[in-house]
């Protein structure tokens, strides 16, 4: 807390130090206007040598070679300094003398020199309540950035340098020696933010390590200016002398960022450049340079320090840009729009030098003309294409890369859940914002919900409910984009952005894109949701088979019963009975013999029932099949069948490895029924039956040269048998081929597949 | 005297069965209605002869003779049983059994039939000879492997475990079992190796 009072305290400090200092240069600038006239000294006179305000001077009959005879009131032979420095900077009245004798007074006021006037005091002014807004500003509401301090710092120095310019030229000692210590002050300053912001970036610094001592130029600057009052002699040097100094900071800085950036190739440090150096180049070139080279501007000081007000805007816009926007993008973007402007450019300035032979000047400033509206061309065309057709320029393909990722990260999610959180964890990624969630709207209770740390109810929910998919909106501090709506809920997207983040088109695009694909996304998985529940609850209540199957099974095993009743009822019962009844007989019969004949053919009655019973329980379930196994069983129905035909019945019997159990009853039952059908129907006299191996399954084959039948009529008829071979058949997912006509004996053919393959339902659309 | 065991999961058949021997001098009878305490029963019992019959819920009375003459090698198995016995016929043959019996036959036969059987004699309907010849003429008929047992026997005989078998034909372990049972009953040996030897002695590959 103390360190962070006495930040505070000195930052207010610093702060009333510039305003006093500002409103100090400022009122020096507003009570004397700044003239500019140079003077030589002629017979032990003041002639003027120089105007600056040529228009002005000769609206007042001001010529070069007047004599100067007064300045403000005071005779000219009692200004000493106009030795060393032989010029009137700022006045109000003037006493000038004519060649021709004449003598009169000039008065002066600021708005007789309106150049001077925006140059020295309005600009100035504005620069100054400017910059006071800005630090206020950064101070309050951005003390989140790096190195805000010395930002500050470095603004207010390059301001009051600039500020002091107009009193100091008017000859102010206090001016003077404020301009000098902040001209450098501010270098320095800027120098120490650039060491700590490449300390930030993780960028080595390639200059002095220990650049504290530099301070120490500053308050040299300022004894150098003091030297002045002592020894006037001094005045000429001393400007040269910080000047130099300045010189030689700004070429230190020039080659520090540089350097670094050829190390390093950060584009931060490429902007940086940009920003920072470029506004230092009119002055250094048109008024620094020549005047240490040869002692003459080409250009005002005035006018190429305007320039320099650029640099802590610079700095300023790209601290705070460094989060909002992606700077290699614009870069990319700003080069890819350059060249474009700068070659068409080109073709079109030698076509006008060519056609129209306009002159350099002329020349000149078309070429500029031309430059500036195809950049600008350019940057509308960029609006206009996301705006109509959502077309942007790229400079990496990098969000489409990234939806492509994210979409695919969805795809492996399979609840709206899930779903929900993997977008918000995307979103915040991607967009590296940490406020990111989920609003979620239910319509029946009214009630707002939100994930994360935002408050829902800090939206208002009715302005958004109207939001349309994909459409994206700023409201308060929260971009909203609208997710999904269903029956019950409606959601959607909040990005906090506190004013500190404005997403591109081309993220606003991404997201977007990404959000109509969630909705889809949710869409389906709501789908899959209900069929899983569903299935869940069907697991969970134990029905594994739908009802109407059970029902259709017990009335089909119903009947079954029926009909085994009515056969035993029809056949032994009857034999029972009367066997019984016989019996009964027996037992009243006195006679030994007939006793004994009578029981021995009842005893016979017995035994033939036996067989029969036996070779109904046989048919019902096959004795071998399980003991000896499917081959010896058919082989022994393949004799019990020959024993009762009237046919040669030819077989062949391939031993069969079958992975299903289950099939073995089935083709017991399948040879059965043909065979069954061939000794009640056929009426043939050879059949031949063959059971063989398939790659994966069976096939059996039938054959007879019987009477046949007609082929539509085989399903109608239900004592054929086919029907119930047919529906194994179809259990199994089979194929059933049956050939015959009547007289013309029958052909069957039927392949089944073995394996847990025959389970799966595409074998079915084979 | 011939000491004989009958089992029958049928009580009343059971009762019927011992009033069969009735009066017969020289054979004692026990019964059983459990298959499955046989084996116990013979480790405190000795017994001549077995009448089992085949259609028994506990345990398959074929299984069970196996079981039988796997634990007392002279033990005489007979099958008493109320199916068709020309069923049964290739057990015989095999010499898994010694005899089988229809329930329906008289008594005189029952007991005729033990009698011969512990005597080493092989008592059997007429109809046995149709068997043999027609085993005779199928035995002609060299016996040849089909597809499926030859790739069962080349994986065999390329050393496959089981559970390879069972991933190459990509079914399980179990139905592998089922399968080289079949193969060996088939071949009538019961180990890879005797299959192994059998099939190249035969030169059935």
């Amino acid at each position: 807390m103390e360190l962070t009072n006495s930040k505070r305290k000195s930052f207010w400090l610093i702060l009333c130090t510039y305003i006093i200092l500002g409103l100090y240069v400022l009122s020096i600038s507003y009570l004397t206007p700044f003239i500019d006239i140079h003077l030589k000294e002629h017979k032990g006179s003041w002639e003027i040598a120089e105007l600056t305000y040529v228009e002005w001077a000769s609206q007042r009959n001001i010529s070069v070679g007047d004599v100067i005879l007064e300045i403000d009131g005071v005779p000219v032979q009692e200004v000493k300094r106009l030795e060393y420095d032989p010029s009137i900077r700022g006045g109000k009245q003037l006493v000038i003398q004519k060649n021709n004798g004449q003598v009169f007074e000039v008065h002066v006021s600021h708005v007789d020199i309106p150049r001077q006037l925006y140059m020295q005091l309005v600009i100035p002014s504005i620069y100054f309540v400017l910059t006071l807004c800005v630090t206020l500003y950064l101070s309050r509401r951005k003390k989140t950035i790096p190195l805000v301090n010395l930002m500050i710092a470095f603004i207010f120095s390059v301001s009051l340098a600039y500020i002091s310019s107009g009193a100091s030229a008017r000859g102010n000692h206090l001016g003077f020696l404020v301009n000098s210590a902040c001209l450098i002050l501010s270098l320095v300053l800027l120098l120490h933010f650039l060491k700590n912001y490449f300390r930030y970036l993780g960028v080595k610094w390639v200059f002095v390590e220990n650049i504290k001592f530099l301070y120490v130029l500053p308050v040299v600057g300022i004894v150098l200016r003091l030297i002045r009052f002592i020894q006037p002699k001094f005045t000429s040097i001393d400007s040269l002398l910080i000047l130099s100094i300045f010189f030689l900071l700004l070429i230190t800085i020039l080659w520090v960022v540089l350097r670094s950036y050829f190390l390093y190739k950060l584009p931060q440090i490429k902007l940086l450049f940009i920003g920072l150096v470029v506004p230092f180049l009119p002055f250094l070139f048109l008024f620094v340079l020549p005047k240490v080279l040869i002692g003459q501007p080409f250009l005002n000081a005035d006018i190429g320090a305007l320039f320099l007000l650029l640099i802590p805007f610079n700095l300023m816009l790209h601290q705070l840009t460094e989060r909002l926007f992606d700077i290699v993008y614009h870069i990319t973007r700003l080069q890819y729009y350059f060249t474009i402007s700068f070659f068409s450019t080109c073709w079109l300035a030698i076509g006008l030098f060519l056609l129209l032979h306009l002159s350099s000047f002329e020349l000149f400033v078309s070429t500029l003309f031309i430059f500036v509206s195809i950049f600008l061309v350019l940057y509308i065309k960029e609006k206009l294409d996301y705006r109509e057709r959502k077309v942007l320029f790229s400079s990496k393909g990098n969000h489409i890369h990234k939806l492509y990722q994210t979409i695919d990260k969805l795809g492996d999610v399979h609840r709206v859940e899930q779903i929900l959180s993997h977008l918000v964890n995307e979103v915040a990624n991607h967009l590296e914002v940490k406020a990111v969630s989920v609003i979620t709207y239910e319509f029946e209770t009214k009630e707002v919900k939100s994930t994360g740390d935002l408050v829902g109810s800090s939206i208002d929910i009715k302005s958004i409910l109207s939001l349309n998919p994909g459409e994206i909106i700023k409201k308060g501090d929260f971009y909203i984009a609208f997710i999904h709506q269903d029956l019950n809920t409606k959601r959607w997207l909040a990005i906090g952005h506190y004013h500190m983040i404005r997403l591109k088109a081309e993220e606003l695009l991404w997201l977007e894109l990404l959000l109509t694909y969630t909705n889809t996304f949710i869409e389906s998985t709501k789908v899959i949701e209900e069929l899983m529940d569903e299935l869940q609850t069907l697991q969970q209540s134990g029905l594994k088979e739908p009802i109407w199957l059970k029902k259709l099974l017990w009335l089909r095993v119903d009947d079954e019963k029926f009909k085994f009743a009515q056969e035993i009822h029809d056949t032994f019962l009857q034999e029972y009975l009367h066997t019984a009844r016989q019996i009964n007989l027996l037992m009243t019969e006195e006679n030994q013999e007939v006793t004994q004949a009578k029981l021995t053919i009842l005893h016979e009655q017995m035994i033939h029932s036996i067989d029969n019973l036996r070779a109904y329980c046989e048919t019902l379930k096959p004795p071998l099949l399980t003991s000896l196994g499917l081959n010896a069983a058919l082989e022994r129905l393949a004799e019990r069948t020959t024993e009762r035909a009237n046919f040669v019945l030819n077989t062949s019997f391939d031993r069969l490895y079958l992975e299903d159990e289950q099939l073995t009853l089935i083709i017991y039952r399948i040879v059965q029924e043909l065979l069954n059908n061939a000794v009640k129907h056929s009426q043939a006299s050879i059949v031949d039956l063959e059971l063989y191996e398939l790659d994966n399954g069976f096939g059996i084959m039938y054959q007879d040269n019987g009477v046949g039948c007609n082929l539509d009529g085989i399903w109608n008829s239900n004592s054929l048998g086919l029907q119930g071979i047919r529906e194994r058949v179809e259990a199994f997912y089979g194929n059933l081929l049956i050939e015959t006509e009547p007289e013309k004996g029958m052909y069957i053919k039927i392949d089944i597949m073995d394996g847990r393959d025959a389970d799966d339902f595409s074998i079915n659309n084979r | 005297m011939i000491s004989v065991l009958i089992i029958d999961d049928h009580p009343i058949v059971l009762d019927g069965s011992k009033l069969l021997f009735q009066g017969v001098e020289d054979i004692h009878i026990e019964t059983e209605s459990d298959p499955t305490n046989v084996l116990s029963q013979m480790q405190t019992t000795r017994f001549d002869v077995f009448l089992v019959d085949v259609n028994m819920n506990a345990k398959n009375g074929i299984v069970l003779a196996a079981e039988i003459k796997a634990f007392q090698e002279d033990a005489f198995v007979i099958l008493y049983t109320g199916d068709d016995i020309r069923s049964y016929y290739p057990l015989i043959l095999e010499k898994k059994i010694d005899g089988v019996l229809s329930k329906t036959v008289s008594r005189d036969k029952v007991i005729q039939t033990i009698r011969s059987i512990v005597q080493g004699d092989l008592v059997l309907p007429v109809d046995f000879i149709n068997f043999i010849n027609k085993k005779m003429q199928n035995n002609c008929e060299a016996l040849k492997l089909t597809k499926k047992e030859t790739q069962l026997m080349t994986m065999l005989m390329d050393g496959y475990t089981n559970k390879m078998i069972a991933e190459k034909l990509n079914v399980t372990q179990r139905t592998v079992e089922r399968y080289l049972t079949q193969l060996f009953t088939l071949l009538d040996v019961t180990s890879r190796v005797q299959a192994i030897e059998v099939v190249k002695e035969k030169n059935l590959i």
